[in-house]
């Protein structure tokens, strides 16, 4: 390896030695941290122009020097913390707190002072687009610089910038008034005035780079911390230089060392820059041109990528920053106002992360000539030495080189991190995670749409527009048993709901039915015993009075009277109706009665005949149609058809069924007949009713009975029908004459008239049967009712069944 | 518009109508009594011509069912053979001539008796039952009370219980009493329903003859 020639002395050492055998001085810049004492330092890897941490002032590091110690004294005791500033530069018109850090810090030199106006003026005015305000505000600055800024530094920027226009250079050449000029800055100047030209370059002051992010806040925050503060020194510079880089730092415009400190990550291009592609004089024309008045400034191009850099060619540094100088007043104006800029400031920035670090290598040759400014046992009485402004100086955050940062991950040694400094790494890390995400979110390039080619294009529901697959799923259902029993207990029930149901056999014989034949056959050979064997025997009933009151009302009437008969009972009540019925007719007979035999019902008039008939074999009567009796038919209509036949017989019943032999024509009742005197029924001796039913004696008692006026109505009935005529009977005057009831008033009546009949001949079968009844209904009555009274429950629930 | 004038006419035609037979009944004028006969009169006619569209129908009904076989059709068949012969029984030898006669006394009386002594048997059965279908005591008075009149229907073996029989016993306080108190009491309502009835007919509120 090469020796290692001492910045101070300019005397060769070897490679290892870590101070110069000769001066004592540093060969190699502290590892660790970027500044002696440097609050503040910046991380390549974190997002542009962004903090992240603060020093802790309460640690020192062992190497600090005393001067720098008193400047963190002085920057806890009157610089106002990041948040207060950033607060300071967000808020609108805070120059005048800006102003205060200014002056309540430290008491700045009048320059500087004005320095710091001018930026903050600049800063707030000059908006991103508004190219005229900021070259007006570089004037201005330049303005005030004149007379303030120390003669070396003029000189330094006149040597530097030779081409650079006439305002620029009388400016620089007020700057340049060097009172107290070192005299290693004086012989790099005359060197460099020698012909040691400068290579173009873009020089950049470590620590106060551009930014990339382009947020006009956070330069300005940032801005303010640098204000005043020394500026953190990346690997490879020694501090003198730093304290150089400070001054500088102070002189520019705030929102030029905000920008700066994007580059922060790559090694200071002030110092290793030189002789870079991008410094190129025709660059650099460019941007002195631009910053020139009158001529509009043109939009900063973005930087390309910095490859690795040679010290070799690193031109003179101090000819770079005066470059700089200049260079990043004209790139701040446009710089702040694009904000199309931003993304492309971002890939640079990480495109300038990834420059591969840079070697510790020696000194270019142009820069062993130089004299170095001063050694760390130097710098101790330098600090005696400094001028007051440099000692007033507020301690303040100044921006961290990440460069060591990124130097460590490259491999190559760290140095020892102060205390305060390794306090702040882990939020370190986590802010630099963030960043870094952000980066390369920023990064993403749209790829379909409108916005196809544009960067960090804000994705549009990625989540929501991503087509995913569909995910299966099984349909095999989880069923408990307890359902899986219900489910099969329901599916036996649905196949047996198709089924026929199987129907038990009745058996052929049943307690019912052998109730009900038992029934029969004691009923039966109860009557066919007694009809046959002994019936007649038995006792016939007494006569009662209304049977007593029809023999009368038969009795009253003259021989040959014309009788009504109206048949109206129905054939299957013919047997007790004729049993009840004969004995009266055979009587009406044997007095000689014509009878007017009329019905309605439709079977009435054969009813009639068959009763005459009948009366006629068992009374030895010969009564013959139209001579002794006429049937005068069906009266159709009910109680209306009853009620025309009460008020006008002839012309609802005009002739008779009976046909005339002679004739061949029915018979004219009415004029025909022993009936021609009649013209109503009142004119009838007797009226004689044949009914089962109640509701017909109801009708022949309502309908014709009003019209008979003194003609008798005596009623033949079933036995059913009695309840029901006996109030007609019994009511006062009576409605009916009499009436006979069934068999018994049948018998009844045969026992009166002495005539029996075939009333008579039933008696014995139907008391006998009757009894069987009685006995019947009683002994299954008590056979069903004793398990009623035992189980009064379950036969009730039978009987709701 | 369209107007309904069938249930109005039909309305006042049955109103007037029932209005002047009442008329008559009350009023003994010549006009209303022919009036109130004339109606009468086309009230038989009527009847009895609806009796024959009854025949009609019912002969209607019981070929529809023989034409289309379906259920009972046998029976129908065997109503409408019975039909036309005694329809032509009767209408050769008359309502009273001898075979018409021989029909009703050989085949309707006969199976119109035998329903009713099979009436005889399902009335025996059921009141020996009933107290096992319905055991309450409005059953078992039913029966007691059933069982007290057909006891002294008749003698009991020829012979007349005092108190059981003759117009001093039990069955003539219950037949003369119990049993006339209903039955007038049914008669009663049955007039009251027939009044009311009447009148709603006579006042329009009753439609029957409408649709």
């Amino acid at each position: 390896m090469e020796d290692v020639r001492c910045p101070m002395c300019g005397k060769p050492n070897p490679p290892d030695e870590e101070v110069c055998q000769f001066c004592q001085a540093r060969l190699r810049p502290i590892e660790g941290f970027a500044f002696s004492d440097g609050d503040l330092y910046f991380d390549s890897s974190k997002e542009p122009g962004k903090e992240l941490g603060r020093d802790v002032n309460t640690s020192t590091g062992p190497e600090l020097p005393d001067w720098l110690k008193s400047f963190r004294q002085e920057d806890d005791a009157g610089i106002p913390s990041e948040e207060e500033s950033l607060e300071a530069s967000i808020q609108p018109g805070q120059e005048s707190s800006q102003e205060e850090i200014f002056s309540e810090g430290v008491e700045l030199p009048a320059w500087l002072h004005n320095l710091g106006e001018e930026a903050i003026i600049e800063e707030s005015e000059i908006p991103g687009e508004e190219s005229d305000n900021a070259l007006q505000g570089v004037e201005e600055l330049e303005s005030s610089l004149e007379g303030s800024i120390p003669d070396w530094l003029s000189n330094m920027r006149h040597v530097e910038d030779p081409s650079a226009p006439d305002e620029s250079l009388s400016t620089k050449q007020s700057l340049a008034g060097t009172d107290g000029e070192p005299e290693w800055l004086r012989g790099m100047r005359d060197s460099q005035e020698d012909g040691i030209t400068a290579p173009p370059d873009e020089v950049k002051i470590p620590g106060i780079e551009s930014d990339d992010s382009g947020d006009i806040f956070t330069q300005s925050e940032e801005e303010k911390e640098l204000s005043g503060l020394p500026v953190g020194t990346p690997e490879g510079i020694t501090d003198w230089l730093r304290q150089l880089e400070e001054v500088e730092g102070k002189t520019e415009k705030p929102e030029e060392a905000v920008a700066d400190r994007s580059d922060d990550s790559e090694v200071p291009g002030w110092l290793m820059g030189a002789g870079d592609e991008f410094a190129e004089p025709e660059e650099i024309s460019e941007l002195e041109e631009a910053a020139s008045p009158g001529e509009e400034i043109q939009e900063p191009k973005p930087e390309p990528i910095i490859p690795p850099q040679e010290e070799e060619i690193v031109p003179a540094w101090l000819s770079g920053l005066e470059a700089s100088t200049e260079l990043i007043l004209e790139e701040r104006a446009p710089e702040v106002t694009g904000e199309e800029e931003f993304s492309s400031l971002l890939e640079e920035k990480s495109l300038e992360s990834e420059t591969p670090p840079v070697k510790a290598e020696p000194l270019p040759d142009y820069f062993q000539g130089s004299v170095a400014p001063f050694t760390e046992e130097e710098l101790e009485l330098l600090g005696e030495e400094m001028p007051a402004w440099v000692e007033n100086l507020p301690v303040s955050e100044t921006v961290a080189g990440p460069l060591e940062e990124k130097i460590g991950e490259d491999g190559i040694e760290r140095g020892e991190l102060p205390g305060w400094l390794e306090a702040i790494r882990p939020s370190e890390t986590e802010e630099a995670t963030t960043s870094i995400s952000m980066v390369e979110e920023n990064a993403r390039v749209e790829s379909a749409g409108p916005l196809v080619g544009l960067r960090g294009v804000l994705p549009a529901e990625p989540e929501i527009s991503r087509i995913n697959k569909t995910s299966g799923y099984s349909v095999k259902l989880q069923i408990p048993e307890k359902q899986q029993a219900r489910i099969t207990a329901l599916q036996e029930l649905m196949k047996t709901e198709g089924k026929p149901k199987l129907v038990q056999d009745r058996l052929v014989i049943s307690s019912q039915h052998i109730l009900r034949i038992l029934i029969f056959v004691g009923l039966s050979l109860t009557i066919i015993w007694t009809s046959f064997f002994g019936g007649e025997n038995i006792l016939l009933p007494a006569f009662p009075v209304e049977v007593f009151d029809a023999s009368q009302a038969v009795n009253g009437i003259p021989s040959g009277a014309p009788v009504l008969l109206a048949v109206d009972y129905e054939p299957g009540f013919s047997a007790e109706m004729e049993a009840a019925s004969t004995t009266v007719i055979d009587h009406l007979m044997l007095k000689g009665a014509y009878l007017t035999i009329v019905s309605t019902t439709p079977t009435g008039p054969a009813l009639g005949e068959r009763l005459v008939n009948l009366v006629n074999r068992r009374g030895n009567h010969y009564y013959q149609d139209s001579n002794q009796y006429i049937n005068l038919g069906y009266i159709p209509g009910g109680l209306t058809g009853l009620l025309a036949f009460a008020e006008m017989p002839q012309r609802i019943t005009p002739s008779s069924l009976t046909i005339d032999k002679n004739t061949g024509k029915q018979i004219r009742v009415w004029q025909d007949t022993q009936l021609k005197n009649l013209t109503r029924l009142a004119d009838f001796s007797l009226v004689l009713v044949l009914t089962e039913s109640p509701d017909t004696v109801r009708s022949w008692v309502e309908q014709v009975q009003p019209v008979l006026r003194q003609t008798p109505i005596v009623m033949v009935t079933s036995a059913q029908a009695e309840p029901l005529i006996r109030p007609y009977y019994e009511g006062r005057p009576q409605q009916i004459k009499g009436f006979v009831a069934g068999v018994a008033g049948g018998a009844s009546y045969e026992k009166l008239t002495m005539r029996l009949g075939p009333a008579a001949k039933q008696w014995g079968a139907f008391s006998n049967g009757l009894l069987v009844a009685i006995l019947i209904i009683l002994v299954g009555g008590a056979i069903n009712a004793i398990p009623g009274f035992i189980h009064p429950t379950k036969r009730g629930g039978e009987a709701k069944s | 518009m369209k107007l309904n004038l069938r249930a109005p006419i039909s309305s006042s035609i049955a109103i007037a109508v029932g209005f002047l037979v009442l008329l008559g009944y009350f009023f003994d004028f010549g006009l209303l009594t022919a009036l109130r006969r004339v109606f009468l009169q086309w009230a038989v006619i009527l009847a009895a011509i609806a009796m024959m569209v009854g025949v009609a129908n019912l002969f209607a009904v019981h070929w529809t069912k023989i034409k289309t076989w379906q259920a009972g059709s046998g029976y129908s068949l065997i109503l409408l053979l019975s039909l036309l012969i005694t329809l032509m029984v009767v209408g050769f030898f008359g309502p009273t001539g001898s075979w018409t006669l021989w029909l009703f006394n050989y085949i309707e009386v006969p199976i119109e008796s035998s329903l009713m002594a099979i009436l005889a048997i399902a009335l025996a059965y059921a009141s020996a039952r009933l107290l096992r279908r319905r055991m309450n005591p409005f059953s078992a008075i039913f029966l007691f009370t059933a069982l007290i009149v057909l006891l002294a229907t008749v003698p009991i073996l020829g012979i007349e219980l005092p108190g059981l029989h003759g117009p001093d016993g039990i069955r003539s306080l219950i037949t003369g009493i119990f049993t006339v108190a209903g039955a007038r009491g049914i008669l009663l309502g049955i007039v009251l329903g027939t009044v009311a009835t009447a009148l709603r007919i006579i006042m329009g509120i009753d439609r029957p003859y409408s649709e």
